[in-house]
């Protein structure tokens, strides 16, 4: 009689299955996200983005755009507190989606200025210079831009306070004008800061919350990246020279920067997106939203954000660029070696090659 | 098309997961393993889209963004999915 030795298995079938999920759930994606990383520097030195020029940007020619400027609860806010008023300025009270909602009366929604220029058309000095005052220490090229009521609060009908969903900005590639045709960016900063300085020692500062996302637009087409998350305090430090006594002294605004650090993966995606790095005419929509004051997390009301009120407030743009060779070497060759695992696993969980069973054997 | 991947692969796991819990006299009723199904697929569908750039990676692949290597990721990922769901369906395990 010939006895066949039944062929041990070293897992139980439920084993094998956590082992299957563990390797899509886990292993995956972090092979992914180390592949998609790979030639994301963190080393590199941060460009000012926008050229150093006279030509005053953000102004009506350049198209840059509130789209949003703090979401609907700052509607009733203002349907509240501000008696309705049919005046162009007073209908950008409210921006959504680019265009100017106009208040409300009885006789139904008012709109008589269909959009609201960051310049302010003109009316404010938004050449691009090396600092946000002319005697301080800090070296970001920024532009003075209106902040979200300036236009109604020029009639004094601003309320004061500031909304915390949603608040959105097309910037024409005048913003971005001094990233070189070519380049692939490997992260875009954007610093953003009242105009007006305070003491540093008041008690108006808060830490916040909020989410960021960033589309990009070239031709007809959009490239959206979403769920960036920030954690940021509101106070914003830097050193002023007292040109009376001689002397550097700390300022605060309020203000914080915003950082979209693409990994390798993306800032190629964007490159073969913008026609291999054309930013002279590629533009980009900026997001911010769902504001959460973490020292106060049910009222906001009060909080300052630096985009939001009657008066002005400097934008500058930074970015990092990344080498596309080899980025693009590490990530294709990083995807080869994954399909080749990928393809191994497969053929390790049919019937008829077992490499897991003699590696685990006399493991469990 | 990276949807078709995503939703095949969440749904493996989740074929999986109520497989495993019935075999092991959990989820008798065929209510509560639809229920078990469905959660399971929508938690682990969300941790693929919106907690890793998994999908933003299959779509780029797609996409021929990352070239040869990308189509032979798509097409090794593919290949392993179907021999997962044929051994779920012969073998009620996804590695034999």
């Amino acid at each position: 009689m010939v006895i066949i030795a039944k062929k041990s298995n070293p897992l139980n079938p439920i084993q094998w299955n956590i082992l299957a999920i563990v390797f899509i759930l886990g292993f995956m994606p972090f092979a992914v996200a180390f592949i998609s990383n790979a030639g994301s520097s963190t080393d590199e030195q941060w460009i000012n983005s926008t050229e150093l020029n006279d030509g005053n940007i953000a102004n009506k020619d350049d198209t840059s755009l509130w789209l949003e400027n703090g979401g609907s609860n700052l509607t009733s806010w203002y349907d509240t507190y501000n008696p309705p008023s049919n005046t162009d300025k007073l209908d950008c009270a409210y921006v959504t989606k680019g265009v100017c909602e106009g208040l409300y009366d009885d006789s139904g929604l008012v709109n008589n200025q269909p959009e609201l220029w960051l310049g302010l058309n003109g009316q404010t000095s938004t050449y691009p210079t090396n600092s946000f005052y002319s005697d301080d220490y800090f070296q970001v090229r920024s532009s003075q831009v209106g902040q979200s009521h300036f236009a109604p609060g020029s009639n004094n009908a601003y309320a004061g306070r500031s909304g915390s969903e949603i608040y959105s900005w097309y910037l024409s590639e005048r913003f971005t004008n001094e990233i070189q045709q070519r380049d692939t960016v490997d992260a875009l900063r954007y610093w953003m800061t009242s105009s007006t300085s305070y003491n540093c020692n008041n008690n108006q500062w808060s830490n916040l919350t909020f989410e960021g996302e960033i589309t990009f637009h070239y031709g007809n087409d959009t490239l959206t990246y979403t769920n960036f998350e920030f954690e940021k305090s509101n106070k914003f430090e830097y050193s002023q020279f007292d040109a009376v006594h001689g002397t550097w002294s700390s300022v605060c605004a309020v203000g914080f920067f915003v950082e979209f650090d693409f990994t390798g993966f993306e800032s190629l995606e964007i490159h073969t997106f913008n026609g291999i790095g054309d930013w002279d005419n590629t533009s980009i929509t900026l997001t911010l939203k769902n504001f959460v004051n973490t020292d106060y997390p049910d009222d906001f009301g009060s909080t300052q954000l630096p985009f939001a009120g009657a008066d002005y407030w400097n934008l500058g743009v930074q970015h990092r660029e990344l080498n596309p060779v080899e980025a693009g070497f590490l990530i294709k060759t990083g995807t080869l070696l994954l399909s080749f695992i990928t393809l191994v696993i497969a053929l390790a969980s049919t019937p008829y090659w077992d490499p897991f069973k003699n590696l685990f054997k006399g493991m469990v | 098309m990276f949807e078709i991947i995503l939703y095949i692969t969440t749904l493996l796991i989740s074929v999986t997961v109520v497989g495993g819990a019935a075999d092991n006299g959990y989820l008798n009723s065929g209510l509560t393993r639809a229920f078990g199904g469905i959660s399971t697929q929508i938690v682990s569908l969300n941790f693929l889209n919106q907690y890793t750039n998994f999908e933003t990676f299959v779509r780029g692949c797609i996409n021929g963004q990352v070239g040869i290597s990308g189509y032979a990721f798509v097409l090794a990922l593919g290949i392993l999915l179907i021999v997962w769901a044929n051994n779920l369906i012969n073998y009620k395990q996804a590695i034999v």
